[in-house]
């Protein structure tokens, strides 16, 4: 039997928080936390790409200010020995994302489930401003078997790229992968977001603002009214999970994981069985789409015009405007944001950060493990290190060595590679979704344009 | 004399010859370095770094206009001419056994041909400017006239005392004598500065400095060589015929004969003008090396008393024999030009 | 011809011989180096900066030995070749402050001399941080030893933000062109006095190669006596001024952190053990160096102050 392996790319841009961005990143890692069940001839491998790393603030920087040319120099020229430095070092900014994973196979593409191994192959990133970050990742799964032993070039790999997300109102611009790449029998890759408690889809929101404050893609705004509008907790938030939604607005999410917390329970439960119900609520979003997304940038502007007409107006019109008149009016602007955006938790200083994660953590029983995230990154280490110790290799799992995790909740998005001889039609057929929902989730297909080892996203509402 | 520490301390030095010395013998300034690949010289002087800069060139540039009978410098293996050790410089050059058997006038000729040939090869006609002519007279008038005026200072209270010294009246029975010889040197320096002006002109070549028979060797040929150009100087030629007529002088045996037979042989090659003729009586005959002595008898020198009227009258007996040769020098027909100031010596006399 | 008679002939050597074929001669005036240049604008260089420094009394340079014509190289094959001499004994440097830091001076002050004629100076590696975050993607992430590497980011990123202070205090100083391959390794010891080998390449306008050089010292002597060789140095050649901020910021500089990245992307276990561990020790090794040198700096300042 033939070993092969599966393949797929993943090109993600990372928003982040005004004030927040990076000076340098000083490390960025992408490792697999996997788990693997098999249940009813499926495989299904589950779990998530997890991001972390640290970096230095850009405003830090320039804090750094010293008069070299007085007192002694030695004082001020100097710098610290190895041992003086410590693991985390202050003033450093955490990164945590989890990039939700799911994916299925049939049992019998399967030799063995131990087998079945996921692996970062590559991982790089850039930053074209201090405020994005873009990862691009290699994912290879290996452990599965060929179906045609005598064609060993295997090559599903699809590109799953937000760059070719935008291109959607391009028609024609398709990625075609060669016809001879379809040599797999239909499998499902399934993204996820979970909601789970310690699940971290929204990733310490301390420090990640939507990308849409910045740069309002229709789709990420979308994703982020779904979560905060559908109070019955059917949180699509993984649509583009593997795509760009990768920082959700901290403050929505947060507000919808509270709320989940009172309710989450049997959320997933109510919701799992019904995917009609589900899909037929799908299309009434996204026919709302547009005029939602305008609401929210409008409100999402007046919350914020205060501030910043407080500020344009004292530097610009009473440039005689003494000091601590202009440190108040700051202040000021503070204390607006502050209180009309709790869950914003925009950095206001270490103290106040404490003070967050303090006045939050009795909200909710199952509450208390998110402090992880907003608590300084120091403890945030400590938190994942028994996580951690799951992993045999800092970039290759043995899957089954994770089954004994906790089974988590989650709503879904899967993949679906193209196979020859598929029609749309038929993957509406087979998953229960209408053509339109497809396209519209899909935006860079054009019905009579699609080939084999193009990836398709459907939306489900339930998994099993 | 030989000792390990010599070794030791021009080891350093030698190294830029790849010289390796075997012995070292300290004759004067000039250390005899003994090693497998020969016998040499090594001269020590004292030189500023634009002194050891003219030093190089000089010697260099004596060779290029032809003159060969200098001893020769050896560079260093990096292609200088002098070491720089601390506060002293340093150069070599090949051992000339020392010239025991040429003794006399024969060594005197040599060394004047040498000098009349660097000259004639190095004169220059300087641009003449009146006004330098005027400053150079006008200092050294000054000069004189105060170095005169110290001198009668002397005088007067020597006459004061009821008991002079030996020294004081050796000195004062010859007063007169050599206060005229210093009316004598102005007034020549005062032709010297109407004949140039008069002309217009003004020569220099390359003075050697230190004229002596002490800085002429000789080589296995006996060719004779100069050495020593550490004072080289470009200026009047008659400051080195000044330096080795005084010098010459000095010898007992010495006379005006030997002084004109001196200076005929150098104007063989190289034939003074008139004013610088003048020049040299000017240079000879003020009496300084007679008020040198007054000075460092004076200053207390270490000298006993009877050492002091020793040394004063020795120079007042060189200063005796340069007066007579000076007198012939002004009657001395002159080798490249009339007289103006005497047109009539050519027809008497010609051309030597 | 064989070089061996070209040598022989051209400098007028008695006796030649190979000790170590193609470079070292035996001759009749002891042992020779030969030195073989392609470049002519950079031996030039070489024949003048050593020269330049050759001015002076005290240490020597290994300057060019001259034909019998006087010419300092001689051309053979299509390249040049120049005569030195080639000592072994090597000359010690605790306790001999005073010739090294003479040397120092010379080399530094040799280095102002105006690079005539050379086209192309070797490259000056500039620090970018941004560069150096580069390399350190692969690694920064990983634990086990390589944790160093993560944690020495941010002060390595301190480290280049002091540099260029530093290098702004010493306004439009430049730093002297030097000898890439300085070293206290080379100081011959020739009837007591200190002869230094220089090297063969393209000389470099920064001080990279005396930082080097004062990492060796301060390994084997010690503070007080890198203290002691910096005022020798600077009796001749100003190191407490404009020129000390510039060595100072070369010091500030995480050069260590660089070269231990860039020798980790070869990916070898066996070297990357060896390439961090001396990393570790440049480092602290660095630091000393630093602080020394600042302190020296404060030291001289008080003096100047008084």
């Amino acid at each position: 039997m033939n070993q092969s392996k599966l393949r797929f790319s993943i090109e993600e841009s990372v928003w982040l928080k005004k004030g927040q961005e990076v000076a340098e990143v000083y490390a960025l890692s992408l490792d697999p936390e996997i788990t693997i069940t098999e249940e009813s001839g499926q495989i299904s491998i589950t779990g998530a790409l997890v991001l972390s790393g640290e970096y230095e603030p850009a405003n830090t920087v320039e804090n750094e200010n010293s008069d070299m040319g007085s007192s002694s120099f030695s004082e001020q020229v100097s710098y610290r020995s190895l041992t003086q430095l410590s693991v985390k070092e202050d003033g450093l900014m955490g990164i945590k994302h989890r990039f939700p994973v799911d994916i299925t196979i049939p049992s019998y593409r399967v030799e063995r489930a131990d087998q079945i191994m996921v692996a970062v192959e590559s991982f790089d990133y850039e930053l074209p401003n201090p405020a994005c970050l873009e990862l691009s990742a290699s994912i290879c799964i290996t452990g599965i078997k060929d179906e045609r032993p005598a064609e060993p070039e295997t090559k599903p790999a699809a590109e799953v790229n937000s760059t070719e997300q935008a291109e959607y109102s391009a028609p024609g611009k398709m990625q075609a992968k060669g016809e001879s790449s379809s040599i797999f029998a239909p499998f499902q890759f399934e993204a996820r977001a979970k909601y789970s408690e310690e699940d971290s889809v929204t990733p310490e929101p301390l420090y990640f603002e939507p990308a849409e404050a910045r740069n309002p893609i229709k789709e990420t705004v979308f994703e982020f009214k779904a979560q905060g509008e559908d109070k019955e907790g059917y949180y699509d938030n993984s649509l583009h999970s593997l795509k760009s939604i990768a920082f959700q607005d901290a403050a929505d999410t947060q507000y919808a994981r509270n709320e989940e917390a009172e309710e989450t329970p049997d959320v997933q439960e109510e919701f799992e069985g019904q995917p009609n119900e589900e899909s037929s609520y799908e299309q009434q979003q996204y026919e709302e789409l547009a005029y939602e997304e305008q609401t929210y940038n409008a409100a999402y502007e007046a919350h914020y015009e205060p501030v910043s007409y407080q500020e344009s107006y004292s530097s610009s019109y009473n440039p005689n405007h003494r000091p601590q008149q202009w440190a108040e009016q700051q202040q000021w602007g503070a204390e607006q944001q502050q209180q009309w955006v709790p869950e914003h938790q925009q950095q206001w200083g270490a103290e106040q950060q404490q003070q967050w994660s303090a006045e939050q953590q009795p909200a909710a029983e199952e509450y208390a493990e998110e402090t992880v995230y907003t608590a300084p990154p120091v403890q945030q280490t400590e938190q994942e290190k028994p996580k951690k110790s799951y992993t045999q290799d800092e970039n290759a799992l043995y899957l089954t060595k994770m089954l004994d995790r906790n089974e988590e909740k989650f709503s879904k998005m899967k993949m679906y590679i193209l196979q020859r001889g598929d029609s749309l039609d038929r993957i509406c057929d087979r998953y229960d979704v209408s053509i339109n929902t497809l396209l519209r989730v899909n935006r860079s297909i054009q019905q009579d344009q699609v080939c084999a080892g193009q990836i398709i996203y459907i939306p489900v509402s339930s998994s099993r | 004399m030989t000792t390990g520490g010599e070794i030791q301390n021009y080891g350093p030095v030698l190294f830029y010859y790849d010289l390796y010395p075997e012995k070292i013998e300290s004759i004067g300034k000039v250390k005899k370095v003994i090693t497998k690949r020969g016998t040499f010289a090594l001269k020590e002087a004292v030189m500023e770094d634009g002194e050891r800069e003219w030093f190089t060139h000089v010697i260099q540039r004596l060779s290029e206009i032809g003159f060969h009978q200098v001893v020769p410098l050896y560079p260093t293996k990096y292609g200088d001419y002098t070491v720089k050790q601390g506060s002293k410089v340093y150069y070599l050059m090949p051992w000339f056994p020392s010239s025991g058997e040429r003794r006399g006038a024969y060594q005197d000729e040599v060394l004047i041909d040498h000098i009349a040939r660097i000259h004639a090869l190095t004169v220059k006609e300087q641009d003449f400017s009146p006004e330098v002519a005027e400053h150079s007279l006008q200092y050294l008038m000054g000069r004189w006239e105060s170095r005169q005026y110290e001198m009668e200072r002397f005088t007067e209270m020597a006459e004061q005392r009821t008991y002079m010294s030996p020294f004081e009246l050796t000195y004062l029975s010859h007063f007169h004598q050599t206060m005229r010889m210093a009316e004598d040197a102005k007034r020549s320096l005062n032709n010297w500065y109407e004949g140039c002006k008069r002309e217009k002109r003004y020569r220099s070549v390359l003075c050697h400095g230190k004229v002596s028979r002490s800085h002429l060797l000789y080589s296995q040929t006996g060719e004779g060589h100069l050495f020593n150009f550490e004072k080289a100087v470009l200026d009047t030629p008659v400051r080195d015929l000044a330096m080795y007529f005084r010098k010459a002088a000095h010898k007992s045996s010495w006379n005006r004969d030997d002084g004109l037979s001196m200076l005929r042989q150098y104007e063989k090659q190289f034939p003074l003008v008139y004013e610088e003729r003048e020049l040299l009586i000017s240079y000879l005959s003020f009496p300084e090396p007679i008020f040198n002595a007054v000075d460092a008898y004076q200053n207390n020198s270490k000298l006993s008393q009877i050492e002091m009227v020793h040394v004063l009258e020795s120079r007042l007996s060189a200063m005796k024999r340069i007066r007579d040769f000076c007198e012939h020098l002004s009657r001395f027909p002159l080798a490249g030009e009339q007289n103006p100031a005497d047109p009539n010596i050519h027809n008497k006399d010609g051309h030597i | 011809m064989d070089i061996l008679d070209i040598v022989k002939e051209e400098y007028g050597l008695r006796e030649v011989s190979w000790m170590e074929n193609p470079f070292i001669l035996l001759t009749d005036s002891g042992c020779k180096r030969i030195r073989y240049w392609a470049d002519e604008s950079l031996l030039k260089w070489h024949t003048e900066w050593r020269d330049e420094a050759g001015k002076k009394d005290g240490p020597m340079l290994d300057r060019m030995i001259r034909t019998k014509k006087g010419e300092s190289r001689i051309s053979v094959n299509k390249q040049w070749i120049t005569l030195h001499d080639s000592c072994i004994e090597p000359f010690g440097l605790l306790g001999n402050e005073k010739q090294w830091g003479a040397l120092v001076a010379k080399i530094l002050a040799a280095g102002e001399m105006e690079a005539r004629g050379l086209e192309v100076l070797a490259e000056t590696d500039e620090f970018d941080f941004q560069s150096l975050l580069e390399l350190a993607k692969p690694v920064a992430s990983s634990g086990g030893s390589f944790s160093l590497i993560r944690m020495s980011l941010t002060e390595a990123r301190k480290r280049a933000v002091q540099a260029n202070k530093l290098i702004e205090l010493a306004g439009n100083s430049v730093p002297p062109l030097l000898d890439p391959q300085l070293s206290t390794d080379s100081g011959r010891k020739v009837m007591d006095f200190l002869f230094y080998e220089a090297g063969d390449q393209m000389p470099v306008r920064t001080y990279k190669p005396l930082r080097r050089f004062l990492q060796e010292w301060i390994a084997a002597c010690g503070t007080p006596s890198l203290k002691r060789l910096l005022t020798a140095a600077d009796r001749d050649y100003p190191l407490h001024s404009e020129q000390g901020f510039l060595l100072a910021a070369e010091i500030m500089i995480p050069w260590e952190l660089k070269e231990c990245l860039l020798n980790l992307q070869g990916g070898d276990l066996e070297e990357a053990v060896s390439s961090l561990d001396r990393f570790s020790r440049e480092w602290e090794i660095n630091r000393r160096l630093l602080m020394a040198v600042t302190e020296w700096m404060d030291e001289n300042r008080k003096k100047v102050a008084l």
